[in-house]
């Protein structure tokens, strides 16, 4: 009887062991300023998982905040005070899953950052996490845009524009160079002018930056006002970049420049058996690219249905890109069809060039195959163009046929990139070629000399969904 | 409606022929120099000059045609000019009014500046009878939590605040109109005068708001992605929608919480293209959100499909209608158009799962352009026995047609003369000729010599209305203010005595 009852309390003693009850769990820090390591009062803290309420705390004179009677799972931790960057997205993890996967029961990690924090139990099960939180001050630039006669420009755009190592992340997958080879640079904010002419820029990081001012479409910008970066210079060569340090607050007044160019001019004549273009509901828009662009620095854009006129184009080497838009079905609707398209390379001087009458091709068909890598599910997969040049003329689709052919209709000239999806199975891209050539990296140019097809192999993740 | 009519009634000035004139501070008579004159020029790019030391300008049209001119001054509201052909190498005198502006910061309760809060001076305007409200300006704060709504006419606005980064933070910071509300009630407006620009500092206040929770409910066999439905709750009022949540679904059920009292439109669908296409799953449903949870609300799913939808056009004296372009437009693509038969009949193909607005264009394309043609205008459109011609109409699963359109050709032509307060010819002025109590306004001008230029489409008593600048005629305050400005006027069908109108001497 007596081992019966030992053995009853020793089943109580496990089934207590196994289902205890769910720990108390308390995360602190403190917020501190990264430079320095001064605490900051005031900053506030929020945990939450998406799925419930929120968490918020408010640091103490020492910068010291708690959370408590937080549960065991996976939480993100935020963190801002005026006049720092935003901290988001700091993984909290204390679930259980973590913990199983974890060679160290007693540790849990707030990311990223790898700032492993020392977990503590207490006798009554308490758990105690532990982090800092540092932050880092934001810097701005603040400036005033004015037009060639000093007036306030209103509404005009402002670029900022980070310089970054070439080959650094941070570049991302195509970078636009800069003249010295070494480094690109990266789109970091667009916003307008106020009436008074001001723009100001804030929570960024220290760097270098080139701000541009820019035409915002409309309004009193005349064609012989030029994208101008700071302080006056009308292309990255001549521009200065403003290096600015951790929390600085850095000034940047630019004076539209105002360059008078030449006037570039003609006819738009089409192949397709029409007397001219106009004699369908047609627009044609066209653009000139300057051939050394960086893809920041287009050249002017233009429409016409007859004829077109570029005013005021600065000398220089340009390709010349138009597409033919058919709205006969359509005019109000916007379901704009391109059927015609030519590109051309054009030298332009200090004349005004009148005549010069441009061509209009049909649009060709750029049809291709996608092949899978050997193990990989030969499964129907999206393929989709996405222009690279100045002007969007839209984007084209295929799905490929149980044989893995597409075609995509009627490309329009200009250079475009190719994407690769797949609804049922995650696709990557590992080679591209038009005939020889390999198209991965650069993308294509249309229209396709030859008629040459597109062959696309891609691998696959099988045990992932997409 | 206007911009129509403005095209009636003005005539292009030829190529070749000049215009001139002088830019003035309309409160100091001072000449604006360096304002820009911006002239639309048919089949080309517009004219940009600026304004002389003198605030004196001249304009060529050496391309083509120029239709109408924009002028615009830094601190100015812009103005607009037509043409008519009598004008050619007249001297313009047009008097810019100075803006007001509304400018301060933002902050939450805890005293942090508001960033990327987007603050909008808002006001009701009239819009085919109802009263929408409609920003006037609009601006985003920065990382002070400074905010300049700049280029206000003169009037009385209620400043909002939508602050979608704090609400991530904090989903208790619905959008509010300053000081803290959360509606627009008759304490709040704040009134501008011309050229004032008036300090408002904010403080946003939470809201704890009520829960609504439920699931998405897909249709049987439905192919259903590996990816997250969304689910997005709109605010459903006049004059627009807006996204105020999105959420994923979590094993199909979701939860939006803090939501503000007031009529909504919950918005599923699952992973896939934006706009949903054909095959994509979506579903949609009003909701009224009082101060109680809403915790099981179910969205049904359906797959998108296109359809079509047939209809005619009427003449409403029984007559032949005109050729024309009926175009339904969405919110979320490029719309459809459909061009009429000879009968009148039209057929809008492919119309994919959302909201269109009608509109109906009497036009014709003429070796390539498109040419007015009819001065017929739309008076109806049923889709069985709904009103749509204002509210417009949803498409779903299946077509709503079929559509019935009624236009007429009713006009009643006004002339006449309008003086200042002087006796002297008020030129170039715009005029709106209000229908008592129906709130459908026909816009007419004066010329040159300030004969008057005019049509409405129906008889019965009008109020008259100077209009400064466009939305003046839609803003409630400058429509009571100005009610008796001219007496009312009756008009009939067919002829009328000219008019003979004396500006108030405040005008």
């Amino acid at each position: 009887m007596r081992f019966l009852l030992s053995g009853f309390v020793l089943f109580l003693a496990q089934i207590h062991a196994q289902t205890p009850n769910p720990p108390n769990i308390i995360l602190e820090g403190d917020v501190t300023d990264a430079t320095t390591g001064t605490p900051i009062a005031g900053a506030r803290i929020k945990l939450e998982t998406f799925q419930a309420e929120p968490f918020y705390a408010k640091a103490d004179a020492k910068g010291h905040f708690v959370f408590q009677g937080l549960s065991a799972t996976n939480y993100y931790l935020a963190a801002e005070s005026p006049g720092y960057l935003e901290v988001t997205n700091r993984r909290a993890d204390f679930s259980a899953r973590f913990a199983r996967g974890n060679a160290d029961p007693n540790t849990c990690v707030i990311q990223p950052g790898s700032s492993g924090i020392a977990k503590t139990t207490d006798a009554d099960g308490t758990v105690h996490g532990k982090t800092p939180v540092s932050l880092v001050k934001a810097a701005a630039i603040a400036g005033r845009v004015t037009d060639p006669d000093g007036l306030p420009m209103e509404n005009a755009r402002i670029e900022i524009l980070r310089k970054v190592p070439a080959k650094s992340p941070m570049a991302g997958p195509a970078p636009q160079p800069l003249p010295d080879g070494q480094n690109a640079i990266v789109y970091l904010y667009g916003g307008q002018t106020n009436d008074k002419g001001e723009f100001r820029s804030g929570q960024m990081e220290a760097g270098a930056y080139y701000v541009r001012v820019n035409s915002s479409g409309g309004g009193a910008w005349d064609s012989s006002y030029r994208s101008t970066y700071y302080p006056r210079a009308v292309d990255l060569a001549g521009a200065k970049p403003l290096e600015i340090a951790v929390g600085q607050q850095a000034r940047a007044d630019i004076q539209i420049a105002r360059l008078a160019g030449v006037r570039v001019s003609g006819r738009l004549i089409a192949t397709d058996g029409d007397v001219s273009v106009s004699r369908r509901a047609r627009i044609t828009n066209l653009a000139l690219v300057p051939e050394d662009s960086t893809g920041y620095a287009n050249g002017p854009f233009t429409s016409g249905r007859e004829s077109y006129s570029f005013e005021d184009v600065l000398p220089g080497r340009y390709t010349l890109l138009a597409v033919t838009f058919d709205a006969g079905g359509d005019p109000f609707g916007g379901n704009r069809k391109p059927v015609l398209g030519m590109k051309r390379s054009i030298e332009i001087g200090d004349q005004e060039m009148d005549g010069v009458d441009l061509t209009l091709q049909p649009l060709a068909d750029l049809s291709g195959t996608v092949t899978f890598q050997e193990g990989c599910a030969a499964v129907p997969v999206h393929v989709a163009t996405w222009p690279q040049g100045p002007i969007g003329f839209g984007r084209l689709e295929a799905i490929t046929a149980p044989d893995g052919s597409f075609v995509l209709p009627e490309l329009a000239p200009g250079r475009f990139r190719v994407n690769v999806s797949s609804p049922g199975q995650r696709v990557s891209v590992t080679s591209m070629k038009l005939g020889d050539r390999d198209v991965m990296k650069d993308g294509i140019d249309s229209p396709v000399q030859g008629g040459e097809p597109l062959r696309i192999e891609v691998g696959c993740n099988p045990g992932g969904p997409r | 409606m206007k911009t129509f009519l403005l095209s009636l009634l003005f005539a292009a000035m030829a190529a070749g022929q000049t215009v001139q004139g002088d830019i003035v501070n309309a409160a100091t008579g001072a000449p604006l120099a360096g304002a820009h004159i911006i002239a639309n020029v048919a089949n080309g790019k517009p004219l940009i000059v600026k304004a002389d030391a003198g605030g004196h300008f001249q304009l060529s049209a050496g391309t083509g045609p120029m239709f109408f001119l924009l002028i615009g001054y830094p601190g100015f509201l812009p103005a607009s000019r037509g043409f008519q052909q009598s004008q050619a190498g007249a001297d313009l005198r047009i008097a810019l009014t100075p803006a007001a502006v509304i400018a301060g910061t933002i902050q939450d309760e805890d005293g942090f500046p508001v960033y990327q809060a987007q603050v909008e001076a808002v006001r009701y305007r009239l819009q085919h009878g109802r009263r929408v409200l409609s920003p006037a300006a609009s601006t985003q704060s920065d990382d002070l939590g400074h905010y300049r709504l700049a280029n206000l006419p003169a009037g009385r606005y209620w400043v909002r605040v939508s602050a979608f980064r704090l609400a991530n933070w904090d989903r208790r910071y619905a959008p509010q109109y300053f000081p803290g509300g959360l509606q627009p009630d008759g304490t709040n407006r704040i009134e501008v005068q011309a050229g004032q620009e008036r300090s408002v500092d904010i403080r946003m206040t939470k809201h704890d708001g009520v829960t609504i929770a439920g699931r998405v409910e897909m249709p049987s066999g439905a192919v259903v992605s590996t990816g997250p439905n969304w689910v997005e709750l709109l605010t459903d009022r006049p004059g627009g929608q807006e996204t105020t949540s999105s959420v994923p679904t979590s094993g199909g059920s979701f939860v939006i919480r803090h939501v503000p009292a007031g009529s909504y439109i919950l918005r599923a669908r699952a992973a896939g293209n934006y706009p949903p296409t054909t095959g994509d799953l979506v579903g949609e449903q009003k909701l009224e959100v009082g101060d109680a949870d809403e915790p099981n609300v179910v969205v049904a799913m359906h797959q998108v499909q296109p359809v079509d939808v047939a209809g005619t056009v009427v003449m409403d004296d029984g007559s032949k209608p005109p050729p024309l372009y009926v175009t339904a437009r969405s919110m979320m693509g490029p719309g459809v158009t459909a061009q009429t038969a000879e009968d009148g009949s039209f057929a809008l193909k492919g119309l994919l799962w959302g909201h269109y607005e009608l509109a109906t264009i009497p036009s014709r394309l003429v070796d390539g352009k498109v040419v007015d043609g009819s001065p017929a205008y739309t008076i109806s459109a049923r889709l069985g026995e709904q009103e749509v011609l204002e509210t417009g109409f949803d498409v779903e699963a299946s077509s709503p047609g079929p559509l019935r359109i009624t236009m007429s050709n009713r006009h009643i032509a006004l002339t006449g003369s309008l003086t200042d307060d002087f006796g002297k010819p008020a030129a170039d002025v715009t005029l709106a000729f209000v229908l008592n109590g129906a709130w459908t306004e026909n816009v007419g001008n004066t010329d040159g010599h300030g004969v008057i230029h005019a049509s409405v489409r129906q008889a019965g008593d009008y109020h008259i209305y100077v209009v400064p600048d466009q939305s003046s005629i839609d803003d409630e305050d400058y429509v009571e203010q100005h009610a008796n400005d001219f007496p009312i006027i009756h008009l009939v069908d067919g002829a009328n005595a000219p008019l003979v109108l004396r500006m108030p001497a405040t005008q």
